[in-house]
């Protein structure tokens, strides 16, 4: 007795590394052909790149992917620390953005219930979205739906959007209206790699925070995509 | 620690990261809990059947919200007025709302609560925000064992936990009483962690204590108070604060040993 430590680490539990949900809904239709989607592939694999040399975002982290035109589960929630690269997007298709959102978000709840059942805590998930263009789904009202979808858990503080509009056709409208509370933002050019760099630093600081922070957002780097 | 009234006890209180005045909330949060147990002791007893008055949460929140914002007053003159103004005028505007002034300057002084006090052979606790109370248990046969009493309450976030400064305090203030020995088992000491032992000392799925705590109490029972202190400091600063981030702070209340139940 009256040993210098008490305890020693065998004496300690194991428990979870708290999990952030991240879910990139990406438009991918025609218009983002050539140039655009290899901009967006490029900042895609940034943001992986940039996430795994942070320990503590890398196993922190779980991304999903979807993308539209057509909307498809490109990849489902996975951690960052399991992902060896990210999916190559192709461009392809419409902008049906009301079914992809609709996907993501099934995908997210369906997480947060694997998270509930194993016991990991986990973050407010974060729901990004970006497209070039106007929704056409088949079904108007799907997007109507998922608008209220999203406006209903922001208003219960259960999800964090960032919408951005990318090229000069993009919907801003469209964008204000699944992200009610924070409003959606440009893409300065092609700058998907800035935006990219940006939000891993972003994810960085949430995989780092402790009851009772408050994670404010980096309104300086902003300017380094954004068209504010 | 506090002890007045015949009453024995122990309080701890983790103050909100991000918030600038929260190790004064925290601090007074603990002379409030020391004081306000020592003399309700009786009254906070008797939801001994777990069916507490939520008059008696919201009297004893109101009652410590009185007290810090009264004291806040006295830390103004401390810390500076001009440091205090900045911090509570950068958040409202100039035409000052009082109601708005009294909310950010409390917010400013957001704090965790966990209190445990005994008296002729019952206990209450308290416990409102994230960390750990929990329980040392004695059997009949000698044998020792940990039970959590009170589980951290994190709302659904990681990042997310209610402080005695919010809104909803009342309703997730948790209540607990009971008496120290039935037929079978006997408490022999409670401890109070916050949410940094909790992450390496509290199994979150299973919701377990870990069985390493009774080590805690066998160095609390076999050392001096100062020893014991020295040991738990450099505990906290070599072992626990290799695996968290988040504050550390453990406080134990323990009978001098654990005694055996009769066999009759």
């Amino acid at each position: 007795m009256g040993q210098d430590t008490i305890l020693e680490l065998d004496d300690l539990v194991y428990n979870p590394t708290p999990r952030l949900p991240v879910s990139l809904c990406l438009d991918c239709s025609g218009s983002m052909n050539g140039q655009p989607i290899d901009e967006l592939n490029e900042g895609v694999r940034l943001f992986y790149q940039s996430v795994r040399e942070d320990e503590k975002a890398q196993n922190s982290v779980e991304l999903s992917i979807v993308t539209f035109g057509p909307a498809q589960l490109e990849m489902d929630f996975t951690p960052m620390s399991a992902v060896a690269d990210p999916p190559q997007l192709t461009a392809f298709g419409t902008t049906p953005l009301g079914t992809a959102l609709k996907i993501s978000l099934d995908t997210l709840d369906a997480r947060k219930d694997v998270y509930k059942y194993a016991g990991v805590d986990y973050y407010q998930p974060w729901l990004v979205v970006m497209t070039d263009g106007c929704p056409c789904d088949e079904k108007p009202s799907i997007l109507d739906e998922q608008a209220a979808r999203i406006a209903s858990m922001i208003n219960a503080r259960k999800l964090t959007v960032f919408a951005i509009g990318t090229g000069p056709s993009a919907d801003m409208g469209t964008l204000a209206r699944i992200s009610p509370t924070r409003t959606p933002l440009k893409l300065r050019g092609l700058e998907f790699r800035e935006f990219f760099t940006w939000l891993s630093k972003s994810v960085s600081v949430v995989s780092r925070s402790m009851p009772g922070d408050s994670v404010p957002l980096d309104v300086d780097g902003l300017k380094g995509w954004a068209e504010i | 620690m506090f002890c007045e009234h015949g009453v024995i006890g122990v309080a701890l209180s983790d103050g909100a990261g991000s918030e600038a005045y929260s190790h004064l909330g925290s601090a007074y949060t603990i002379s409030f809990a020391g004081s306000y147990f020592a003399a309700r002791f009786e009254e906070l007893f008797s939801g001994i059947d777990g069916t507490f008055d939520d008059g008696l949460k919201a009297d004893l929140i109101t009652s410590l919200l009185e007290g810090l914002l009264a004291q806040s007053l006295e830390w103004k003159e401390l810390v500076g007025k001009e440091a205090m103004n900045e911090s509570v005028d950068s958040e409202t505007n100039d035409d000052v709302d009082s109601h708005n002034l009294l909310r950010v300057r409390l917010k400013s002084l957001a704090a965790t609560l966990l209190v445990v006090a005994v008296k002729d052979g019952r206990y209450v606790c308290a416990h409102l925000g994230d960390g750990v109370i929990g329980a040392e248990v004695c059997a009949r046969d000698g044998s020792r064992a940990m039970r959590l009493l009170s589980q951290p309450d994190n709302g659904e976030f990681a990042n997310s936990t209610v402080f005695v400064t919010s809104e909803s305090a009342p309703e997730r203030l948790r209540l607990y009483s009971g008496y120290l020995t039935d037929d079978d088992e006997r408490i022999t000491g409670f401890i109070l962690m916050s949410d940094g032992p909790e992450s390496v000392l509290y199994e979150k799925h299973q919701r377990w204590l870990a069985p390493a705590c009774l080590k805690l109490f066998d160095e609390f029972r076999h050392v001096t108070v100062e020893e014991f202190e020295l040991s738990l400091q450099s505990t906290l600063e070599k072992v626990i604060q290799t695996k968290t981030d988040d504050d550390c702070s453990i406080a134990l209340l323990a009978t001098v040993t654990p005694e055996r139940l009769s066999t009759e």
